[in-house]
């Protein structure tokens, strides 16, 4: 009668004779026991296995399966499913009041911003910030860029017929509204363009080719 | 003096001729340029704004910006 150990792939395998066997085995293996025409007697207990008795006539007695995989949950009683939900409405209601909270303070914020922004600039930069939400500033060494509110990418160097030829991405280190990162630009490039190059990154802008004549 | 920040701005209102409102304003000037960030004195209507190395009470409005980088 063979005995099984641990890690076997078929315990027992007989075909056409009489045999009786047994196999207990506790570990992960694929086929219990495969019996073809006799009387097999298959119990097993075992944790991963595939297949644990195949027999064609024979008459299983007992297989028991034991997995260690998480057990099947516990339905919830209505008290509890009732708990939980309420549970969950009060979270959802707690982050909608949160929400609204960020939002307000960030409009707040922003409207700040923006009159402190006007503040800094001309009758005739407002007048283009508030029409095209971009203005024009003339940097210390003359050149021209145009600012548009934005955060990254939104500062244009313009060539004598203010055509854009550079576009360049700088902004504060920290997070600041929109109207603050123009204000932080304006002022740098009025006081210190060669800083600004220095700082930023720059990206040229295509030029379209011109057609001899 | 304007320190942007994420609120947009945080003021600070001092009156010249009083000296521990200047000399507060001044501690909080030096310890921000020396964390990096950069001061402009601007005039009114967008006239062109000007570095500040050091605190001047009379610059009238201040503006601290944090340090900027290429993004």
């Amino acid at each position: 009668m063979p005995t099984c150990s641990s890690e076997t792939t078929w315990c027992t395998w007989t075909a056409n004779c009489t045999t009786s066997s047994s196999c207990t085995s506790t570990a992960t293996i694929v086929w219990d026991q495969w019996c073809e025409t006799e009387t097999c007697t298959a119990t097993s207990t075992a944790t991963n296995t595939v297949w644990r008795t195949w027999s064609t006539t024979g008459t299983i007695a007992s297989t028991v399966y034991r997995s260690n995989r998480m057990p099947a949950p516990k339905p919830l009683t209505a008290e509890e499913q009732a708990t939980l939900e309420a549970e969950r409405l009060q979270r959802l209601e707690e982050y909608r009041v949160a929400q609204e909270k960020a939002d307000a303070e960030k409009k707040a914020a922003d409207d700040r911003a923006e009159r402190l922004l006007r503040s800094t600039l001309t009758l005739r930069q407002r007048l283009a910030y508030r029409r095209n939400r971009a203005f024009v500033v003339q940097a210390r060494d003359g050149t021209r860029f145009r600012l548009k509110k934005g955060w990254a990418g939104n500062v244009e160097e313009l060539d004598p017929r203010g055509r854009p030829v550079n576009r360049f991405c700088i902004h504060p280190r920290e997070l600041v509204p929109e109207a603050d990162n123009l204000v932080a630009q304006k002022l740098l490039l009025e006081t210190d363009p060669a800083a600004f190059r220095r700082i930023a990154n720059r990206t040229a802008i295509p030029q379209p080719a011109t057609v001899a004549a | 003096m304007c320190v942007l920040d994420q609120t947009g701005d945080t003021k600070t209102i001092f009156d010249p001729d009083n000296p521990d409102e200047v000399e507060a304003a001044r501690e909080t000037f030096k310890k921000l340029t020396k964390k990096g960030y950069l001061a402009y004195k601007v005039k009114k209507d967008g006239e062109k704004g000007e570095a500040l190395d050091e605190f001047d009470p009379k610059a009238g409005k201040i503006i601290l910006t944090p340090p900027l980088r290429g993004g």
